[in-house]
């Protein structure tokens, strides 16, 4: 374990009053400095809920069961906000789906930048202000001294993500954490999103959390990839490793459902499915949600839940995992 | 019977609903049990005169300046209060209903027209309105009814028009239209059972609304003077505010009351439909 | 040679936004052969979705040819396109908005042989069923309401709707893009059966070229309102002829870890 910045500890989230159901079912999982770490997983996993909960945002509907997240080695007061909008920003910063929604549509853009600095830090506005604009330069936007007096709706969803990054990054935090920041985006602004993201990284050494739905994102950006399935992690590993040897059965399930041109000609014009639908968050099943839809499934995979196993940095949560390795 | 039952969860959960339920309810034993208890006509001369509350068997809660039976005047005006109330809204949630949906759907100068219309009603004071279309109509219950009607329209066909630009959008009407159906069947059994949930609190409202302007037209003498309503009662009171203040008092109070639980009513049918329309919607 | 089932010939479409006059589609022409699957890839606000809904009548061209089948169908009014409304389908995108939430499963899948009066009550039901069947819906969840379904499910519904009359044309808008990969997996494995068992054509709108790829026969560049270029699916792949295509799939990311990274995503390159 090199250098862990953010540690998870088997974080249980419940919803409100209702402890027997539960969105994240005991995670743990850490964030090394400078790395990329991607949260992968289908709607329902609970990979937004686990950025959530780090931000200290969850919403009024669930309640934290267990658990602690250590950042940096002290544990983060996640339900106390006041102490969090000290960590927000300053040390933990966040890119969401919708640009849109985390910016107000009545102020310049330039000036939403200008708040998150002046909340944190005091300076001079003129100091703050030529901030603003450094910043606006460093996530390519063009002529920012006159961009930074427009509108949020004058600018692109592309340029919108931008000043989102901006604003993240204005008080140069640790981590990052990116919920499908590029999601809403075109193939083409995507890759400039992420090289942006890439690039911001390598010159300020901040660890992004990246959280996907998207494999092929995962495989050209992220250093470490952790798969999620229905509030448990179902397996953790180097990207290439868990691209080339998926040993959870729901890891390699996404894969081959995944279109990919390379191989196609092998599946005969048809996509590899997974059958079935994701288990509801109510339901009480004892064993490994996955068992229902996995083709590996045994009587104990349905009695009993798996511990995780580890083969050096490859950990996973499986009785029976997949042996054969992807071509 | 699921969304029945879940009604009736939300009913008993919500406690203001419940006592408003409850105060309407009672309005409307008043209303359905006035002749039982009363036989004899409202305006009857019974006893004497100004008798305060509890001072006369035969009226309970007192007789008035000529000697009518206070409480035999709160079960007769429920009657008309309810009957004016709802019958002012059905009308006017058909109009309204009619000329929103057609304006929020078609859109363009259809909706420029009848938008205008609407508007041309909005801007002349709703009780002056009322008031110059009983005077040029002559009072009766009939014409305080449509007079209500012609005042109440245009907020619900506002409403509605809005409710129908939103969904006439909605993937699922475009869906209608690529199968073939036609526009009167895409507003009437599509679009509209989804506008309905706004329009039924706003009615509830509105009739509460129409029962205080019913009122208040008797007070000042535009009512049907053929019947006993609360407002009357009240108009009549004022001569012996001083002496026997109760006479005003107490149909003020039933009419307070009679608002206060449709309006009780219609916060907590908001409530009760609002979180459904949320997830219908898809969040 | 045959007619094309459907054939497009320099159609504009333009309307009016607001005070601005907007131009989604640019004289464009396509045809689409009898049991094909053309796919009709762009960015958002490249005019795919327009030139969808000009294709269902839901709105008007300004100019050009849209036959169907030898019919010219451009600009009929809704009397006259109902004629054409039980051949050509559509199964929109959103499987949360495009499915009316007061109305039963089995009643969804039934109302387009109510409106066409195809066969008595009860016949109708039945083939609602065996519609429901088809797309892998329990029977006995038909009596349910939309809300009661997952997002996969309710695009089942769509499709069950869509092609409860035996359509010949099925026009799909990004079925599955606000799908789960799993789920997307196993919606276009649904369509691609049913296209063979029921003869289906499709036009088949998407921004997700590499999804496209692996099923659709011949694929349509759409790029500012504009078809750009079209070829058989592997080959706009392997052999992009339109520098919009290049760039589109230099900045597709291959879930492939053998595979270089694409260059748009490389920081080492600037």
């Amino acid at each position: 374990m090199s250098n862990p910045i953010l540690q998870v500890e088997n974080l249980q989230i419940c919803v409100r009053k209702k402890p027997g159901v539960l969105i994240l079912r005991g995670v743990s999982f850490h964030v090394n400095a400078g790395e990329t770490l991607a949260i992968v997983g289908e709607s329902g996993c609970g990979k937004s809920m686990t950025s959530l909960a780090i931000m200290g945002l969850l919403p009024d509907a669930v309640e934290k069961l267990s658990g602690t997240i250590r950042f940096k080695g002290r544990e983060l007061p996640i339900t106390d906000n006041r102490a969090m909008r000290k960590v927000r920003a300053a040390e933990i910063g966040m890119v969401f789906q919708e640009p849109m929604a985390a910016l107000d549509p009545l102020y310049p853009v330039g000036k939403q930048v200008l708040e998150v600095i002046e909340e944190h830090e005091k300076l001079p506005r003129a100091m703050a202000w030529a901030r603003v604009i450094d910043l606006l330069t460093k996530v390519d936007l063009p002529n920012p001294e006159t961009l930074a007096w427009s509108y949020p709706h004058k600018l692109s969803g592309g340029q919108l993500q931008r000043v989102v990054i901006a604003m993240a990054l204005a008080c140069n935090p640790d981590v990052l954490i990116a919920d499908e920041p590029t999601t809403a985006l075109d193939v083409t602004v995507q890759a400039q999103i992420m090289r942006l993201l890439k690039r911001l990284q390598r010159d300020t050494g901040v660890a992004i959390v990246l959280i996907t739905h998207n494999l092929g994102l995962v495989a050209h950006t992220a250093d470490r990839v952790m798969v999620m399935y229905a509030g448990n992690k179902a397996e953790e590993a180097p990207t290439r490793d868990l691209f080339l040897n998926p040993r959870h059965p729901y890891t390699r399930g996404l894969l081959d459902a995944t279109p990919n041109p390379e191989r196609a000609s092998a599946q005969g014009g048809v996509l590899r499915e997974i059958p079935g639908t994701v288990p509801s968050i109510a339901d009480p099943m004892p064993g490994c949600r996955f068992a229902p839809r996995c083709p590996n499934a045994s009587d104990l995979c349905h009695a009993r839940f798996p511990d995780p196993t580890y083969e050096g940095a490859h950990g996973y949560a499986c009785h029976h995992p997949v042996t054969d390795a992807r071509v | 019977m699921d969304r029945l039952k879940s009604l009736l969860t939300a009913i008993l959960r919500d406690w203001m609903m419940l006592l408003g339920l409850l105060l309407l309810a009672t309005v409307f034993f008043m209303a359905a049990t006035a002749p039982l208890f009363f036989p004899q006509p409202p305006d009857t001369m019974m006893g004497p005169p100004l008798q305060w509350p509890g001072q006369y068997a035969g009226a309970p809660l007192g007789t008035d300046g000529l000697g009518r039976n206070i409480l035999a005047g709160l079960f007769y005006g429920a009657q008309i209060s309810l009957l004016v109330g709802f019958a002012s809204v059905t009308v006017a949630m058909v109009f309204g209903i009619l000329v929103g949906a057609f304006a929020g759907y078609y859109g363009g100068w259809i909706d420029n027209l009848l938008m205008r219309v609407t508007e041309l009603f909005q801007t002349i004071p709703q009780f002056m309105l009322a008031i110059v279309v009983v005077a040029v109509l002559g009072p009766s219950i009939q014409v305080i009814i449509f007079s209500l009607a012609v005042v109440s329209w245009p907020a619900i066909a506002r409403l509605v028009r809005g409710e129908f630009m939103v969904l006439r959008e909605k993937a699922y009407v475009q869906g209608c239209i690529v199968v073939g159906m036609s526009d009167m069947r895409i507003i009437f059994t599509q679009i509209l059972p989804n506008a309905m949930s706004g329009v039924t609190v706003m009615s509830t409202i509105m009739i509460a609304t129409a029962i205080l302007m019913e009122s208040a037209l008797s007070f000042l003498g535009f009512g049907d003077p053929n019947v006993t309503t609360w407002g009357t009662m009240i108009g009549m009171g004022k001569n012996n505010l001083r002496d026997a203040w109760y006479i005003m008092t107490i149909p003020g109070i039933a009419l307070l009351l009679t608002a206060l639980a449709l309006n009780l009513v219609g916060d907590g049918l908001n409530d009760y439909l609002n979180p459904r329309l949320r997830s219908q919607r898809g969040q | 040679m045959t007619n094309p089932l459907l054939r497009i010939d320099d159609l504009h479409v333009s309307f009016r936004v607001g005070k601005e006059m907007i131009h989604p589609v640019r004289g464009i022409s396509l045809h689409l052969n009898r049991g094909e699957t053309l796919a009709l890839v762009g960015e958002s606000g490249c005019g795919k979705t327009t030139l969808a809904r000009t294709i269902l009548g839901l709105q008007a061209p300004s100019s050009g040819v849209i036959e169907y089948d030898g019919n010219d169908i451009a600009g009929l009014d809704r009397f006259q396109l109902k004629r054409f409304r039980p051949h050509i389908q559509c199964v929109f995108q959103d499987p949360f908005s495009s499915l009316n939430p007061r109305k039963r499963v089995e009643q969804l899948i039934r109302e387009p042989l109510d409106i066409h009066q195809i066969g008595d009550k009860s016949t109708r039901l039945k083939r609602a069923h065996q519609m429901m069947e088809r797309v892998g819906l329990p029977i006995d969840w038909g009596r349910r309401f939309p809300h009661e379904f997952s997002g996969g499910q309710r695009q089942r519904i769509g499709i069950a709707r869509a092609l409860v009359m035996q359509p010949d044309l099925l026009i799909c808008d990004e079925p599955v893009s606000a799908l789960d990969v799993s789920i997307q997996a196993q919606i276009i494995n649904l369509l691609w059966e049913l296209k063979r068992d029921m003869g289906l054509s499709y036009l088949f709108i998407s921004h997700d070229l590499m999804l496209v790829e692996t099923f659709a026969d011949r694929v349509a560049m759409m790029y500012k309102g504009e078809i750009v270029e079209t070829g058989p699916a592997r080959q706009v792949w392997s052999n992009p002829q339109h520098e919009f295509t290049r760039r589109m799939i230099d900045a597709i990311p291959v879930p492939d870890v053998t595979r270089p990274t694409p260059p748009a995503f490389r920081i080492d390159a600037e």
